[in-house]
């Protein structure tokens, strides 16, 4: 691949123990991001997606989690095996990671302002009046109005907004090079997700980080990446650049997505629902994992694990039947607004 | 679509709901008056028999306070509900028990609604034991009924919720309000917390009831696209009153409200062609202790001049059936969401 790997998972493997066996969240994971891109990792919940976003960050508790294999390479070192100093200088330092609700990331019992002077001081060395200055002028970057003031606002004085745009200051601060997003406006109301989306798009430019994007919806995932990977049960199923992913899905689970979002653009293509439920991860349907619920199975789907068929430089997708023109391509979204000014 | 000699279903007029603050000793001693959290703020809608109302909204526009007072769960602080065409008191217990019979309601969490020691089984029939709607004997035959009205099947009945995935729950939580044949259901929020794929279930299965049992919905959401696919009509919400409402079609084709315009312009598209400026509207919504005076929006509207301050903009027709609480509605309109 032509592009500079920044972050490179392969064949990552994140196990949980139970009494009743292994569950294997993450099961052999390939993902590369590039230096300056924003990708995005898109699933349901118990697809795996978050749990990947720790795995990489090691912020999950051991046991009960495992990692069973595979190597997590950051300009070509195994964060696997770093030790425990070594991470916790990487984390918040040269990887940063934003989290769905700010409330549970956010100190109470500290002001907004302290607790991104404290990320300053840990991670640049920075006195007490330099980081307050630093600071002051990140929230004046994350779009904080009245940042003199909000310096010293608890975090339940902020609405849910201004929280998030403190906790991206407090991520921003040690100007990482990768920022790990676990679905950062899914808490947010539509008008507040848009400001935040925005915000991103705009301080990855002036920062030049690269952006691992994690999120339920399709919709965040058009707007903000570059290239996207489609998760389900622990797996990547279909990986591309977003335009084409887009236009030309080659797996049947991304191919249900993409119906089964309701839209308001359109009257009449109510959303199709995707029928089943989610495999269990602990004993996982032999063969494609999709199989059980997909449209187009045959009997192979259920024996054989679906290889990766390469459809471009840059497109993958695991089924046996990519890239054969067999799959009902979805109707794209248009803007609602575009009817309107006609 | 409109048949104005027929009585609407349900006819809410004038609702009011405000949550009083506590006001500090000092602050009593110093004469300050008490203040109120005014969740809702003078909503007035009617539902026809067999249609859906979608009532959108951010969180704490009062979309779910005006659900939860339609049904009495809470106290309304003024106006009147009307169920076909007749005042519902809400003093009058047994009256109110009536009710419910017909008016039932489906949350968002089915989690937290259902009971995680009782069985499904146990869950809808105590509803239907509630209403009496079927004799002892034949409750277990009505709750397999149910199940298989949902979707479900007669294994589910002894299992407990937490042995159930969340589409299941919702389903259960669906097949609750239906247990005592409810002909209005008010469904707050009830695919928010389900994924896209369950979603589309769930929203297939209640837009099948309300085709099969000719039901009508209250349907709230924050989802616009949820809402277009499941509604008849649509009134969106802002800080406790209705700013616009219009039927399906129209309040999509045309909106007219320029909070309704950065609604549906600020949701993102799933289609990577179609990136561009957004309408993104600046700072958060006001409080509703001390919402602004004159159009409520006004503090956030790229539109607003001295009369949106002076003046409260009423809910007025622009055409018969849109309704929208603008002073320049259709006039300043469709290039707002081109910027």
């Amino acid at each position: 691949m032509a592009r500079e790997a920044l972050l490179h998972l392969q064949q990552l493997k994140t196990y949980f123990q139970t009494r009743v066996g292994d569950v294997r969240a993450v099961d052999g994971v390939d993902l590369v991001i590039g230096a300056g891109e924003t990708v995005g990792l898109v699933g349901e919940s118990g697809s795996g997606k978050s749990v990947t976003a720790r795995s990489i960050m090691q912020l999950l508790a051991t046991p009960p989690a495992r990692y069973a294999g595979g190597k997590i390479l950051f300009k070509g070192e195994n964060l696997l095996d770093f030790s425990e100093k070594e991470m916790s200088d990487l984390r918040g330092g040269r990887i940063s990671m934003i989290f769905q609700d700010p409330m549970t990331f956010l100190n109470p019992v500290f002001t907004a302002g302290e607790q991104v002077a404290e990320a300053i001081r840990r991670h640049q060395g920075k006195n007490k009046s330099e980081a307050r200055k630093l600071t002051i002028e990140l929230f004046r970057t994350v779009g904080i109005p009245n940042p003199e003031a909000r310096y010293d606002a608890y975090p339940h004085q902020l609405s849910g907004g201004m929280r998030q745009r403190v906790m991206i200051a407090i991520a921003l601060s040690s100007r990482p090079e990768l920022l790990i997003a676990d679905e950062p406006t899914t808490a947010l109301d539509v008008t507040i997700q848009a400001q935040i989306l925005d915000l991103l798009r705009d301080l990855q430019k002036s920062f030049g980080m690269s952006i691992l994007l994690i999120t339920h919806d399709l919709g965040v995932v058009a707007e903000m990446c570059d290239s996207v990977a489609v998760m389900y049960g622990g797996q990547i199923v279909e990986q591309a650049p977003v335009e084409a992913l887009f236009e030309d899905p080659e797996h049947p689970y991304t191919i249900g997505l993409m119906n089964a979002i309701p839209r308001s653009d359109v009257a009449g293509a109510a959303p199709k629902p995707i029928e089943g439920s989610p495999p269990d991860l602990i004993n996982p349907p032999i063969g494609c994992r999709f199989s059980p619920r997909c449209p187009y199975r045959q009997p192979i789907c259920s024996q054989v694990d679906p290889p990766q068929i390469q459809l471009s430089p840059v497109h993958f997708s695991a089924c046996h039947f990519a890239g054969q023109g067999r799959f009902e391509q979805p109707v794209l979204a248009t803007r609602s607004e575009e009817r309107v000014s006609l | 679509m409109s048949e104005p000699v027929a009585t609407p279903l349900l006819d809410v007029r004038g609702l009011v709901k405000h949550f009083p603050l506590k006001r500090g000793f000092i602050d009593t001693l110093r004469g300050k008056n008490a203040s109120a959290v005014r969740a809702v703020d003078g909503v007035d809608f009617t539902i026809a028999r067999g249609n859906t109302l979608a009532l959108v909204g951010e969180s704490g526009c009062g979309k779910t306070t005006t659900g939860r007072c339609v049904l009495f769960l809470q106290e309304p602080t003024g106006g009147e509900v009307r169920f076909n065409g007749e005042i519902i008191n809400s003093h009058d217990e047994l009256e109110l028990r009536r009710r419910r019979s017909q008016m039932q309601i489906v949350f968002q969490d089915p989690n937290s609604s259902l009971n995680p020691r009782m069985t499904i089984g146990q869950t809808l029939e105590e509803a239907i034991a509630f209403h009496k709607i079927a004799p002892r004997g034949d409750r277990a035959g009505a709750v397999n009924d149910l199940l298989e009205t949902v979707g479900l099947g007669g294994q589910h009945r002894n299992r407990y919720p937490n042995e159930l995935s969340g589409g299941q729950r919702q389903r259960i939580g669906i097949a609750r309000a239906l247990a005592v044949n409810p002909s209005l259901i008010v469904a707050d929020e009830p695919v928010s917390a389900l994924d896209v794929s369950v979603q589309a279930q769930i929203l297939q299965l209640l837009t099948k009831l309300k085709e099969d049992r000719g039901l009508s919905y209250l349907f709230i959401s924050h989802d616009l696209g949820v809402v277009r696919h499941i509604s008849d009509e649509v009134a969106v919400m802002y800080l406790g009153i209705i700013v616009e409402r219009a039927p399906t079609a129209v309040l999509y084709s045309q909106p007219l409200h320029p909070y309704t315009q950065a609604l549906l312009s600020a949701a993102p598209v799933a289609n990577p062609k179609l990136r561009r400026k957004r309408l993104i509207l600046p700072g958060d919504p006001p409080s509703p202790v001390n919402p602004p005076s004159g159009c409520r929006f006004r503090t956030r509207c790229q539109h607003a001049t001295e009369l949106c301050a002076a003046e409260t903009p009423p809910l007025r027709a622009i055409e018969p059936d849109h309704f929208v609480a603008c002073h320049f509605a259709g006039e300043v309109g469709l290039d707002l969401v081109r910027s």
